[in-house]
Formats: C-alpha cells, sequence, structure tokens
C-alpha cells in the first residue's frame, strides 16, 4: 500500500483546507477509505466508517463546497420561510469528532489499478475500497439553448442547493406581479421525486401572500405527477387555486434564454417571467468518467449488499447516482441509509468477512405544502436474496392521509436529526 | 496501535431466504438495522428536539410502543407505516440496541 | 354594556377559532378533532377542565410536567392560546360508555368512595368529587380511557410524573395494583 503525504496537495489548490483530526496515534495504519462527495451519502459514509470502526479505519473525505447546504429544505427559502443559513451546517464536525480528514477539492479520477483518487489541481490519495458520492449532474446536451454562453446563469435549476438557491429566489423577489413561474420537470428517474412539486407549492404559497395575480406553471414531462400525488394535487386545489396551474405530458426539449421561452416535443412554445428549469440528470461526472455509469450510462449498478460497482472493483457507489432498486427513490433520506450500509459493509470486507446479508432500512419523505403544514411518503426496504436486489417490505409504507402541521413539525424535526447524524 | 478489531459475532448465516432470518440476528447486523432509525430518532437514539431519544429508554417499552404502532393501537402519522417494515423478532432485537445506548448529545 | 357584551363574544369566537385551528392541525391525531381521543394510549380532553388544560400545557411547556411528546407540541403556544385550548376543549360533549369490567369497577367504586382505611389510601371523592368531575384546578376523571388514568396513577406512585405530584404521590404510594386498575375502570365508566 502506497503512502503518500497529501498534505502538500492542499498547498496546491489556493484556498482548499486540509483538516486532519485524529482521534489516536498509530491511526494511519489502519485500512485507507476515500469518500468523494460530501453529500447526504459521503458524508455520513465518513462519519459511520469512523464511528463504526472504532476510529481505526483511515478516512479521507473529498468535497469541493466550504460547507454543506440541504436539498431538503431549501424548497423554503425559495418560498422565503426559510433561510440559506437555516439550511447550512459546516464540515468540520466530522473532522473534530470524527476524525475524517478532510480535503476540499474534486476527485478527477479513480486509478482502480493503482488504487489511488487523483485529485483536480494535483495530488492522489491511496486507498483501499474508495467510496464515490457524488450525487447528480445534467445531461444539458438535452437542452441544447441551456449550452449557450450565459445561458446557465439566467435560467437557474435550483437543484443543487447553495448560490441557486437564493439566486432562484431573487429572481422571484424580483418578479412584478402578474408574472408567471413556470417550472419544467424531467422524465423520471430524476433526483428527488417530490422536490418540484413541493417548489410549486412553495413559489404559490408565496405568491398567495406578496404577489397573488402571479401564475405557477407546472409543465411535467411525466404523464402524471411522481410522488404524493393526489395529496399535491388536493394541495393545489385547495389552497392554491388560482395560482399552480399542472400541465403533464410536456417534455422540454430546448430553452431559448434570451426571450426566456420554453420549447416542448409536442407543445406550443411557453414564455414566462422567470424560468426553473430542471433538466435531465445522471449520476454525477466522476462516475462516468471511472466507467462506474453502466445503466445507459446514465446510473451506476451496485450489489446492494455492498454498494460495490458491479463494473469497477473495490468501489462503491451511494445516493442518487446508483441504479434504484424498485421503487427506491432518488432522495437525501435515502443516501444516508447507503452511506451507514456501505459503511458496515467495508468494515467488513476490510476485515475478509461477509456483509450483512439482510440490510433493512426505509425512507421517510416529507414534503411542505405550505409554509408548516407538510405531507409525507414512507417505505420499508429489505435486501431479497432470491431477486438479488432491494424489495419493499409488503404491508409497510404508506402516505399520510392528509397534509398536517403537526406533520410540519415532525419534518422539521427530521431535518435537524438527520443533519446531525450526517453531519455532526 | 489500534487494533483494527470488530466485535466479534457469528457472520457465517446461510443467507436467508425472502427475509427470514434462519438464527438469531448478529450484533452488527441488529446494529445496521437500528441505524436505519437515526435520521429521524439521531444517531444512536440521541434525538433532537421533536422526536423521542430512544437511547437507554427500556427495552420493553421500545417493544410495546412498535408492537402498539404496528397492530394499530397507537395512532400515528408515520410510525405504523415504517414498524410493519418489521418482524416482531427485529424490533425485540432493534429495541435491546437502543436500551444499550447512552443517553447524552448525539 | 351590549358593546361590551358583543366584543366580548367575538373575542371569544376569536379563540375558538383559533384554538379549533391548532387542534386540527397538531392535536388532532393523538387527541381527536373534539378532544375524543383516536386510542387509550392518549388521554381524553373532551369536557376536561379548562384551567386544567391550560396549566398542563403550560407544565408541558416549562418542562415541569416531562413528556417527550408533548413538549415539541406545545413549545409555539402562547398563554392565550393555551386558555383557548381549554376552553375549546372543556365545551366538548365527554363521550360516555360503561366499563368493561363491571366488576372490577365496583371494586373501584369502592375506593373511589370510602379509600382504603386498612391500609391508608385516602378516598378520591373527598378532592376530585362524587362525580369525578373534579374542579377548575382539579382533573375531570370521569370518562377517561381506563389505560390512561392506570398509567398516571403508577407515574405518581413512582414520581415519574414529575407536575401535580405533591399530594398524588402520598396518595398514590400506598395503592396496590389492584386498587390503582379498578379505580381508572370505574371511572372509565362514570
Amino acid at each position: 500500500m502506497k503512502r503518500r503525504q497529501f498534505v502538500q496537495a492542499g498547498a496546491a489548490f489556493g484556498s482548499a483546507a486540509l483538516v486532519a483530526g485524529c482521534a489516536a496515534p498509530g491511526m494511519s495504519r489502519g485500512p485507507k477509505v476515500v469518500v468523494i462527495g460530501g453529500g447526504y451519502g459521503g458524508a455520513t459514509a465518513a462519519k459511520y466508517l469512523r464511528m463504526w470502526s472504532d476510529y481505526s479505519i483511515d478516512v479521507t473525505l473529498v468535497e469541493p463546497n466550504a460547507a454543506f447546504v440541504s436539498c431538503p429544505i431549501s424548497n423554503l427559502v425559495i418560498g422565503g420561510s426559510k433561510t440559506i443559513a437555516d439550511i447550512t451546517t459546516p464540515y468540520d464536525s466530522l473532522a473534530r469528532r470524527h476524525g475524517v480528514k478532510i480535503v476540499r477539492g474534486m476527485a478527477s479520477a479513480i486509478d482502480a489499478e493503482k488504487r489511488v483518487v487523483k485529485l483536480a489541481g494535483g495530488g492522489e490519495l491511496p486507498y483501499d475500497r474508495v467510496i464515490v458520492s457524488p450525487g447528480v449532474d445534467f445531461m444539458w446536451e438535452t437542452l441544447p439553448g441551456m449550452n449557450r454562453p450565459g445561458a446557465q446563469d439566467k435560467v437557474l435549476h435550483g437543484w443543487k442547493a447553495g448560490p441557486q438557491t437564493l439566486a432562484l429566489r431573487r429572481q422571484l423577489e424580483a418578479m412584478p406581479d402578474g408574472g408567471v413561474f413556470a417550472m419544467a420537470i424531467p422524465l423520471a428517474p430524476y433526483r428527488c421525486p417530490p422536490g418540484p412539486y413541493e417548489r410549486a407549492c412553495q413559489v404559490a404559497h408565496y405568491f398567495s401572500k406578496a404577489k397573488p395575480r402571479s401564475k405557477v406553471l407546472v409543465l411535467d414531462a411525466n404523464d402524471d405527477v411522481t410522488s404524493k400525488g393526489p395529496l399535491f394535487k388536493k394541495a393545489w386545489t385547495d389552497r392554491y387555486k388560482n395560482i399552480v396551474e399542472y400541465r403533464p405530458k410536456h417534455k422540454a426539449v430546448d430553452v431559448d434564454v434570451a426571450t426566456n421561452t420554453l420549447k416542448f416535443e409536442f407543445n406550443d412554445d411557453l414564455k414566462a417571467a422567470v424560468l426553473n428549469v430542471i433538466p435531465n440528470m445522471r449520476a454525477g461526472d466522476i462516475a462516468a468518467k471511472t466507467g462506474l455509469a453502466t445503466a445507459n450510462k446514465r446510473w451506476c449498478e451496485v450489489d446492494f449488499l455492498t454498494f460495490e460497482s458491479k463494473a469497477v472493483k473495490n468501489v462503491h457507489v451511494l445516493g442518487d447516482a446508483v441504479q434504484s432498486a424498485p421503487l427506491m427513490p432518488k432522495s437525501a433520506h435515502m443516501a444516508n441509509q447507503h452511506g451507514k450500509t456501505c459503511a458496515a459493509a467495508v468494515i467488513a470486507l476490510l476485515t475478509g468477512k461477509a456483509a450483512n446479508p439482510l440490510p433493512i432500512y426505509n425512507n421517510t419523505c416529507y414534503s411542505f405544502v405550505s409554509d408548516e403544514d407538510v405531507v409525507h411518503v414512507a417505505s420499508v426496504h429489505r435486501y431479497d436474496a432470491d431477486q438479488k436486489t432491494m424489495i419493499t417490505v409488503p404491508g409497510s409504507g404508506g402516505v399520510s392521509t392528509a397534509a398536517s402541521e403537526l406533520e410540519g413539525r415532525y419534518a422539521m424535526a427530521w431535518a435537524r436529526n438527520i443533519w446531525a447524524d450526517t453531519l455532526v | 496501535m489500534h487494533r483494527f478489531r470488530l466485535t466479534a459475532a457469528c457472520l457465517a448465516i446461510a443467507l436467508p431466504a425472502a427475509g427470514s432470518l434462519a438464527q438469531a440476528p448478529d450484533a452488527l447486523q441488529v446494529r445496521s438495522w437500528a441505524g436505519a432509525c437515526a435520521n429521524c430518532h439521531g444517531t444512536n437514539g440521541n434525538a433532537l428536539a421533536g422526536n423521542e431519544p430512544l437511547a437507554g429508554m427500556k427495552r420493553e417499552d421500545i417493544v410495546q410502543k412498535m408492537l402498539d404502532f404496528k397492530n394499530g393501537r397507537k395512532p400515528a402519522t408515520v410510525m405504523h407505516q415504517l414498524s410493519k417494515g418489521y418482524t416482531d423478532e427485529q424490533i425485540a432485537a432493534i429495541a435491546g440496541y437502543f436500551a444499550a445506548q447512552k443517553k447524552g448529545t448525539p | 354594556m351590549a358593546l361590551a357584551c358583543f366584543a366580548a363574544g367575538a373575542i371569544a369566537q376569536a379563540d375558538e377559532a383559533r384554538a379549533r385551528k391548532i387542534v386540527s392541525g397538531v392535536c388532532f391525531v393523538c387527541h381527536g378533532a373534539e378532544g375524543e381521543s383516536s386510542s387509550e394510549q392518549f388521554p381524553r380532553l373532551a369536557g376536561q377542565n379548562s384551567e386544567y388544560i391550560a396549566k398542563q400545557l403550560d407544565n408541558f411547556k416549562t418542562g415541569k410536567r416531562k413528556s417527550t411528546a408533548m413538549s415539541s407540541m406545545v413549545e409555539k403556544l402562547t398563554p392565550d392560546e393555551m386558555t383557548a385550548l381549554g376552553k375549546y376543549f372543556e365545551k366538548m360533549a365527554a363521550p360516555a360508555q360503561p366499563p368493561k369490567d363491571p366488576a372490577l369497577a365496583a371494586v373501584g367504586g369502592y375506593i373511589y368512595e370510602h379509600g382504603n382505611r386498612y391500609s391508608g389510601v385516602p378516598a378520591c371523592v373527598g378532592c376530585h368529587g362524587a362525580l369525578a368531575q373534579g374542579t377548575a384546578a382539579l382533573p375531570r376523571l370521569a370518562g377517561q380511557f381506563a389505560h390512561y388514568t392506570e398509567a398516571q396513577l403508577k407515574l405518581f406512585n413512582k414520581r415519574e410524573r414529575t407536575n401535580d405530584n405533591a399530594v398524588m404521590h402520598a396518595i398514590t404510594e400506598k395503592m396496590t395494583a389492584l386498587e390503582m386498575a379498578a379505580v381508572a375502570e370505574y371511572l372509565s365508566g362514570k
């Protein structure tokens, strides 16, 4: 196993910070795991690899952002009832409390033979196992107009929380009353099935208070609402009747950014004051570059007992980037569950043991239909040895009977707890 | 020197058919199952405000509550849906794990 | 005068509307939309004394009465809202039903009215009244789920119920398990 000093790599990319926090001496003699991506999947995996190995595995987390900004609850920042600070958590607790080494930067390549992760900007991280949790990247080639200079700064997706969240909020604040907010939703599968519909509710809620003559147009490439359909439709009818209009089977194929016009496969062009285009997406770039994206070149097939890639040995993939099991949503909650399952499996594998043959975990997904009222969908997933995948447990799971403020309380409790579980 | 160790347990379990377990779950498996609850109930069951902390709760109390959720005796917003994803034995094992956790900041 | 009455009426209506909004948004899942309660695990609030409810809500908020379930439910309530909620539930009809175990209830009835002079348990009737309707400060016990009443008696006995404990602990200290179950059964059918 190669040992390299990667402190120098920290100096190579300017403002990068290498925060080393070792819990005990002799730490570097343990096996090394590199985690690419400090999102819900990667950060959780990093923390649990340390915790569950009694702090004996050397874990390095590669992440470009200075702090973690959560996509869940970000729609409320867009709607105006929460601030960006409310959804931001620093990374330093992972280093301080758990001794995760954090490298601020991006992985540019994985050399699976030499077992090193190459960093953009120079430097290499050797690994025994690498966990890739890169989230999604957008298939801009499917919207030619979005590749023109400046297009992506003007027409926002807001599908990676952070500056775009704030920028989209500013666009809505600047929009005169009576304007139209048009949101284009791609064909499933995409990150966070209910996310767009929750956003429609948040913008409509904002409009109902501040710009009552304005409209929210939901242009959905899918045949119907992809998650909690009846509950969202009821919210739109009961609460935002003259504001929200839902149009299914509207597949956006291009954007004229100069005129803020959406172009569809079969429908007439649509011009709007504020466009929110959520593009088709696939596994994060590093997955494609490393030959991990085996399903339609978009998603990474994995062994659900260990999350090891079916294509590349010693490489594990988590979260949205994974080719989902049946009925397994691409959600933050799910990525966190992947992180823990994978951490346990990697620990087992590194000691020559078999991974847990029966992983069981759940998804609980809350959507805000106003600033306070919430609906949820829940599911329990367990491994099925015959089908060799995760299946939903018959008889379990379900949705809310109706939206309620009570569920809104639980939703915020969920947020507090998952942020702590992932990052603290 | 830190020895890389695992709390030992028999991991040589035959792959279970259709989700049923041939023998009692081992400690690491239960730890993983319990880990799935942390998203709402906090790491090791030390929940932040708004959800019930599970760390250090009496095993029988957790089991009773989960069974009450599962059979509809205790109305809930989501726990009745989640509890039905587990067998009674799995619930008992997970409850035992949380009972053994230390109460404190997560 | 008429204006004051009108104003008072308008305020009362506003309070009730506010209470109804809170109940239908948060309390209903466990306590029912009208306080009738969806399960014996959660106390019936319909017909309960308004000041007692307001006090319990305040005690939950300050932590004087410990409850992981209730503390997060009340954290945003103002004193006015607590009063309004108390009045809202007090007005609801307390559902009546006969006890499931009449023989046990009969034992409970004896203890409720006479106490147990052999062991020193005072009669509940002395404070909670012949009809078990309590007073402004004391809870109505009539019609409450046996399971819930019994649970509270046990908590008083072990000092795990942290408010209202001074008197109730002394009383329940001497109660046997049978007496607690019997009294709870009796009250559920009153």
